[in-house]
């Protein structure tokens, strides 16, 4: 019984890995190593984004929701 | 919604979101730029503002396909009927630039459907980084199919109720229009021509049945779309012209829209759509609509009628036309006849035009 233990729990480790990920993109990184990242820490302060904005250049609104439809 | 300033359209304010499926892996698998700096131009160098046609296919490959020769990227609907009218679309031609600087800037992708605001309607994300499926109606869908069908659909046309679907059930857009906006992995010549498009009898396919069916659908249904008895007023659209102005900004001018209901004949019969009879919708096309890029761009324009096969989303289960026999048979004003056409486009229009009312027998 024990013989067999082994095998099945590293089975049921590499059928774990493979379900929570994409199909193929090995890019990919660990889960969460990237939460703690300026992307973040910046995009979730209103007012850090306020701050650091650009000018916006004027434009022209459309006239009313146009399209196909 | 009111416009976003500039820094709320990118504004993440939904922390519990940063755990989803999507946001798990990190920003940078999908917007590149430099996670590890806290200086602001490093960290967007080679940033990927929208990353729809460079990401969405690792995961979804099967949609990403699909949506790669669908109407809401290629316009194709658009292209054909201006090649049908004549455009020269080569590229760098006049009408090509017009094309480019006015039609194409309307496509949609990935992520203007399912996280931001289209960019043709000022874009910035809709509910934090949040990924919606379905598409927020009102965000997504009406932000640019407002002006005819969103008007329709929710009733804010004066005097003129929403669709039944909308006002009964609150139905959302997605509630019919599923799978098929995504496409079916063709490039359809316009959006009554694809093989996965919606249609009323998904769902009402007992009006078929004519054991069941009552007598006007057992008279009617092959003749007519439903439209032509179940849609009330729509508004139609006139006088496009396509310029920019002096600082380089794209815009256009209309005449004001029109309500109308005008029931015509069928100008694209296919074994979907047998019908007889339809309602027409006047489309804002005219043979001026690129004149500010050169002459005569459009020299085969009565090519196509400016009456185009239309599907009003103001469904009613009764309508002023079907309250009887009389109240369609005999009524000229629900007709399109050659005085409901301008002189101009009475060639454009021949195959649509309803020259002699037809009777109780037909």
């Amino acid at each position: 019984m024990k013989r067999l233990t082994v095998p099945i729990i590293a089975i049921l480790f590499l059928v774990a890995i493979t379900a929570a990920s994409c199909d193929g993109d090995a890019t990919i990184p660990p889960t969460g190593e990237e939460l703690v990242s300026s992307c973040i820490d910046c995009h979730s302060d209103i007012e850090v984004l306020a701050i650091m904005a650009e000018p916006q250049q004027e434009q022209e609104e459309p006239e009313e929701a146009s399209g196909e439809g | 919604m009111p416009p976003l300033e500039v820094w709320e359209k990118v504004f993440l304010d939904d922390a519990e979101e940063m755990r989803s499926t999507h946001l798990k892996v990190g920003c940078m698998i999908c917007h590149r730029g430099d996670s590890s700096t806290m200086d602001k131009s490093a960290a967007h160098e080679g940033l990927i503002i929208d990353p729809s046609e460079t990401s969405c296919n690792t995961c979804h490959s099967e949609i990403a396909h699909n949506n790669e020769s669908n109407l809401h990227t290629t316009l194709s609907g658009f292209e054909n009927a201006l090649l049908t009218r004549g455009a020269n679309l080569a590229a760098g031609s006049p009408a090509s630039e017009a094309f480019k600087n006015h039609c194409q800037t309307c496509h949609t992708t990935c992520g203007q459907c399912h996280v931001s605001k289209p960019d043709a309607m000022g874009g910035g994300l809709v509910s934090g980084h949040e990924f919606k499926n379905p598409p927020s109606m009102k965000n997504n869908c009406v932000a640019c199919h407002g002006s005819r069908v969103g008007a329709e659909y929710l009733g804010t046309n004066t005097g003129v109720p929403g669709d039944l679907h909308w006002t009964k059930n609150g139905m959302s857009c997605s509630d019919c229009h599923r799978t098929e906006i995504h496409g079916a992995g063709e490039v359809a010549t316009n959006r009554y021509h694809t093989s996965s498009q919606v249609e009323c009898i998904d769902c009402h396919e007992a009006v078929l049945d004519k054991s069941v069916s009552n007598a006007h659908h057992r008279l009617h249904t092959e003749i007519l779309s439903c439209q032509v008895c179940h849609s009330v007023d729509y508004k139609g659209c006139y006088n496009c012209h396509v310029e920019v102005s002096e600082q380089g900004t794209c815009y256009f001018t209309s005449d004001p829209s029109v309500m109308q209901f005008e029931v015509g004949f069928n100008p694209i019969t296919s074994p979907e759509r047998p019908y007889k009879y339809v309602v027409l919708r006047h489309v804002p096309t005219n043979p001026d609509l690129f004149a500010s890029y050169g002459a005569n761009l459009l020299p085969n324009f009565n090519a196509l009628p400016t009456w185009k096969y239309a599907t009003p989303h103001n469904i009613q289960l009764k309508t002023p036309q079907n309250d009887g026999c009389n109240y369609c048979h005999g009524q000229e004003q629900l007709f399109l006849l050659p005085s409901d056409v301008t002189p101009q486009e009475l060639e454009a229009n021949k195959s649509v035009i309803v020259y002699e009312l037809p009777g109780m027998g037909e």
